[in-house]
């Protein structure tokens, strides 16, 4: 009988936290899923186009979460080192971010304003840099460094359209001001995970950031539950 | 008396005769008001031996019966009316359909205005156009004054104490309370008394009537719905999620429902609507608002849309001592509009100028609590402004509501910016854009900043 050999590269030497890891893993993977089910009904379901752009990016930050969950239980089960998987969750904070001005705008509906643009372009650049950047050549400094403030970046961003909606007169009650309030706690929880790394880079003990990092993978799950039951309540009233 | 004419005789011979005469019945029907209680049961039993051997004359005799069963000796008659609603239902039946089917208005004041007139029939909570008459489509009727002129009917309003026969504005005529009967023994009332003729209403006629439960009297309107249809069960289940709500404040109660003769309810009387109400001070008006708006929470916590809120569905009783008491608004019809949109137009049963964008188009969502919360914006509109929030026919009123936005109380009366808000949020187009729950909307409105300067 052959050996299975699981999870050393995700958390080195370390069962107790590999185990961990994985039931992490295995939530967020389930619950983003679940969410991009929901989002993805109700972009079926609404009959207004005006709609479709919010429910398409939610369905998108679903699927990165679960994009995330995967490529981290393949380490887990397997041998392989996905290092990039973290340009993945990157990839969900920035359209998280993108959510939060696409519910503010539907509130305070105005063109971009001049520097959104070229920040946006910036941010998928960054993005799509960290991917590439840790497939060919893994978690490079520059990398991580760069990942890991792109997360706090998008967050800022995202928490400042979310912090202006919620204070807006004309959104606190409605449905926008709920899914807001639900979506603020994901953007931060997940952003939190990659931006954790550049403690790494100060010397803190890698061990101790997976730590913190499993922590707040478990909480990015659990905020998105709770994100879905709004997705459940608003197809019901489609 | 002779012996041809002795009460004792006449009876004996009806029931012992082999021949039974039919011209027997007028002197059968004329003991029930000279003889004693034997003379009385004597002749109920003789009629319906009369009836047995001659069943073409049960029309006419249950009509006859029902004038004699709201007197002192009915009991005989309702004895014998009993027992024909057991033996030919259906002739029983489409008797006491007859006078429902008429639709004549008895009211002088009905006569005399148009509007109460359109309330009965196709343009619920419209006023036709000056001289235009009625026209084709109910949907092109609008004018921009609304249900105000409902406010200057006469016969209505804080003098319409219940219970009080010298208000009672015209008798019912005795054709109208032939069902009553079988309402009577049908529900939960032990007497029902008819205190007013037929008021022409949305959902259909309404009897302003006095229930008797336990010794006890209440004032109910006594409300013969429209027709909606072969399968009653849907209306069965509305009205059951009304009673479950009945007992909450605001709430008009229900207090009883069937379907013979044809489909009725039983609901508190209330005497006022607030569309024959004027524009109310800022102050008074949130405090309306917040009213329906708890009332609202409330219904949808019990899990029970409202569906036709607009001021024909809110209702005050309307039996205030002084002029500037405070009555509590009502929510009416709770339901019902879920069940008749169904089956009617909504244009009928619910005023387009309050309805929600949902209405209008399919894409909008579903008829669901946030309809609601949309349609008591639009009377939080009208009780700021005094004016309904579109104005023009259906066509215009259709394109404002999901093409221009909410309307902005300020625009048109002296109001703090934040009714502004509150009105906007509530009548935002979509959905996202809406108050999530009537809840959130009434502590706002409690959260207003007014003062009465302008009273």
């Amino acid at each position: 009988m052959s050996e299975i050999s699981v999870g050393l590269p995700f958390a080195p030497n370390n069962p107790n936290l590999t185990f961990i890891f994985f039931i992490a893993l295995t939530l967020l993977s389930v619950l983003g899923l679940r969410f991009s089910y929901y989002a993805y009904r109700n972009r079926q379901e609404s009959e207004l186009v005006d709609e479709h752009r919010l429910w398409e990016a939610l369905v998108v930050v679903g699927l990165f979460a679960v994009g995330f969950a995967v490529l981290g239980l393949v380490e887990i089960v397997t041998t392989y080192i996905l290092p990039f998987k973290g340009a993945v969750l990157l990839g969900h904070v920035f359209v998280l971010a993108v959510t939060m001005r696409v519910l503010y705008r539907r509130i305070a509906p105005a063109a971009a304003t001049g520097y959104e643009r070229p920040l946006t372009r910036a941010a998928v650049l960054a993005v799509a840099t960290v991917l590439v950047g840790t497939a060919l050549v893994g978690r490079h400094p520059a990398l991580v460094a760069l990942m890991g403030s792109s997360a706090l970046a998008f967050a800022a961003a995202g928490f400042s359209f979310g912090r202006r909606g919620t204070v807006e007169t004309r959104v606190q009650g409605t449905v926008i001001d709920t899914l807001l309030r639900h979506l603020l706690p994901v953007l931060l929880f997940a952003a939190m995970v990659p931006a954790l790394d550049l403690a790494e880079l100060v010397g803190l003990d890698r061990v101790v950031i997976l730590h913190i990092q499993v922590v707040f993978v478990i909480m990015t799950a659990t905020a998105l539950m709770t994100a879905t039951i709004k997705l459940r309540q608003n197809l019901t009233t489609l | 008396m002779t012996s041809e004419t002795e009460p004792s005789a006449v009876i004996a011979q009806v029931l012992t005769a082999a021949e039974v005469r039919r011209d027997r019945v007028p002197l059968l029907l004329g003991l029930f008001d000279v003889g004693d209680r034997q003379v009385r049961l004597g002749a109920a039993t003789a009629l319906c031996v009369v009836a047995e051997e001659h069943p073409e004359i049960v029309p006419s005799l249950v009509g006859r019966l029902v004038d004699r069963a709201d007197g002192e000796n009915g009991l005989a008659a309702g004895l014998v009316f009993e027992y024909l609603a057991v033996r030919y239902p259906d002739a029983v039946e489409s008797a006491l359909d007859e006078p429902v089917r008429e639709s004549s208005p008895l009211h002088d004041h009905d006569r005399a205005n148009p509007t109460r007139e359109d309330l009965g029939n196709r343009d619920v909570g419209r006023t036709r156009a000056a001289g235009s008459g009625p026209a084709a489509d109910p949907q092109q009727v609008y004018t921009d004054d609304d249900d105000n002129t409902l406010a200057a009917e006469p016969g209505r309003g804080a003098g319409d104490d219940e219970g009080d026969g010298s208000t009672i504005r015209q008798r019912p005529r005795a054709a109208d309370a032939r069902w009553l009967a079988v309402i009577e023994a049908e529900s939960r009332f032990d007497r029902l008394r008819v205190l007013a003729a037929r008021d022409p209403r949305r959902y259909g006629a309404t009897y302003r009537t006095r229930g008797t439960i336990d010794e006890t009297d209440r004032a109910v309107a006594l409300r013969l719905l429209r027709d909606g249809g072969d399968d009653l069960s849907p209306l069965d289940t509305r009205l059951e999620d009304w009673r479950s709500v009945a007992d909450t404040d605001n709430v008009v109660t229900l207090y009883d429902w069937g379907r013979r003769p044809r489909r009725w309810m039983a609901t508190e009387y209330t005497a006022q609507r607030l569309a024959d109400r004027d524009r109310f001070a800022p102050s008074e008006a949130a405090w309306h608002a917040e009213q329906l708006a708890t009332a609202v929470a409330a219904i949808h916590e019990a899990g029970v849309v409202h569906a036709g809120i607009d001021p024909q569905s809110v209702a005050y009783y309307g039996n205030v001592l002084e002029e500037d008491e405070r009555q509590p608004p009502l929510l009416d019809n709770v339901g019902l509009l879920q069940f008749y949109r169904h089956h009617l137009d909504p244009a009928e049963l619910l005023n387009p100028r309050y309805a929600a964008p949902e209405y209008y188009e399919r894409r909008y969502g579903r008829i669901d609590h946030a309809t609601d919360v949309y349609q008591l914006g639009a009377v939080c509109y009208r009780l700021f402004t005094g004016q309904p929030p579109y104005t023009g026919g259906f066509g215009a009123v259709r394109d404002a509501v999901l093409d221009r936005g909410p309307p902005v109380p300020s625009d048109v009366a002296d109001v703090p910016e934040a009714v502004d808000d509150i009105v906007g949020k509530a009548m935002a187009t979509g959905k996202l854009t809406r108050y999530e729950t009537a809840a959130h909307l009434g502590q706002e409105l409690r959260r207003l900043p007014l003062e009465d300067s302008d009273e």
